[in-house]
């Protein structure tokens, strides 16, 4: 009888263990919070005036014709804070400061650099943050269309999983 | 009773062990972050090459399009990084690292060799590198090749660098994955040491300072 009360408790306080995780996932009417700080970019160096003259064709020699061929790139860099008590996603980035742009992960692969894009979004934890920092996560600029000097700034738009959209301020400087 | 005294205090002191590596082990249990946390992070810094290795004497192309063999560059301390101009992400950082050397050398700063050298010679042109380095700084050395030339020059520094399948429809827009560490040789061409992503600016000042020193000991 004593044995049997004990394997139905046992039993019992298992179920409530295994039960216990998943409640608050279920129950929670969560939402994430997000906000975003310290937004940065690297300067791109007076790189994008020689590829405006390569692309008009204003310079004849093939040295230049062939450098077309290459665009001018940036990445920048930020905190996302997510304040709310559900966890969400950074799914893609939007602006008109560049042809493309992508969240990338840096990492090391066989004793290399290498990056890579991040195709099903960036999560972003609840109640954590996320840093974007050099050789590690950053949002990809490829084909940056103005040139930016240390201390212009521009905008990003961040498009999340749970609909927020969300506009950055992004200062260029000097890492 | 003397006797049985020490074995007392002898079986006191096993017990004693005992329970201390129990309520230690019981601890590190009940608080696993305890048993993570005395991890240190190391203060990265320069690692030195066992066995100096003088670095061939290839012939490249500089930023101005003018063929340049490395022995060039040899009377000079020499602070190497291979990147590519395309890289938003580490290279830039790594050139604003040699930037920080120099002004962190000062003056001295004129007796050392800052060179790029591109992985990328498909779309590193001589053009595109003297614009990317000299934006920099107007005195650092870019220098480009055929692939194969750069494929065995960075393999003579243990790296590597491998260009990768383009995610996009561009053909244009490939990356290419590469070693990247700053490599300091010596006015003799000797490759002696290398810093990894990140090592901070003053020990590769330090280093080369030390370099410096030592050149003009020697006269």
């Amino acid at each position: 009888m004593i044995k049997k009360m004990l394997f139905a408790a046992v039993a019992g306080l298992t179920l409530v263990a295994c039960a216990a995780p998943a409640t608050p996932a279920q129950n929670s009417a969560g939402q994430s919070d997000i906000s975003i700080r310290d937004a940065w970019a690297h300067p791109t160096m007076g790189m994008v005036a020689a590829h405006e003259g390569h692309a008009h064709g204003s310079h004849g020699s093939s040295d230049k014709a062939d450098a077309a061929q290459s665009s001018v790139n940036s990445a920048a860099y930020m905190v996302i804070e997510n304040k709310g008590n559900a966890p969400d996603k950074l799914l893609s980035v939007s602006g008109d400061i560049a042809d493309m742009i992508q969240v990338h992960q840096t990492r090391e692969k066989d004793g290399m650099m290498v990056m890579e894009e991040i195709a099903d979004g960036l999560e972003i934890p609840a109640n954590g943050n996320v840093e974007l920092r050099p050789a590690s996560y950053h949002i990809m600029l490829m084909g940056v269309k103005r040139d930016l000097k240390p201390g212009d700034t521009f905008k990003l738009t961040l498009n999340f999983q749970s609909g927020k959209v969300i506009p950055v301020d992004v200062t260029v400087r000097e890492p | 009773m003397n006797m049985r005294s020490d074995g007392f205090k002898v079986f006191l002191g096993v017990l004693g062990g005992m329970v201390a590596i129990v309520v230690f082990g019981l601890l590190l249990s009940y608080a696993p972050e305890l048993a993570r946390a005395p991890v240190p992070t190391p203060t990265p810094g320069g690692v030195a090459i066992s066995r100096y290795r003088t670095i061939s004497n290839a012939t490249l192309t500089d930023h101005d399009n003018r063929p340049m063999s490395l022995g060039a560059l040899r009377g000079k301390p020499t602070l190497i990084a291979f990147g590519y101009t395309f890289c938003p992400d580490v290279c830039p950082l790594t050139m604003a690292d040699l930037r920080r050397v120099k002004r962190e050398l000062g003056e001295a700063g004129d007796r050392v060799n800052f060179v790029f050298i591109t992985v990328d010679p498909q779309r590193d042109t001589p053009e595109v590198i003297r614009r990317y380095v000299k934006a920099f700084d107007p005195a650092f050395i870019g220098l480009t090749g055929d692939e194969a030339t750069l494929k065995k020059l960075i393999y003579e520094f243990d790296g590597l660098f491998e260009k990768q399948p383009p995610q996009s429809g561009n053909p244009n827009s490939y990356i290419v994955a590469h070693t990247s560490f700053i490599y300091l040789l010596d006015a003799q061409g000797q490759w002696r040491m290398k810093y990894s992503f990140g090592t901070p600016v003053e020990v590769i000042a330090r280093d080369v300072q030390a370099m410096l020193q030592e050149s003009a000991r020697r006269g």
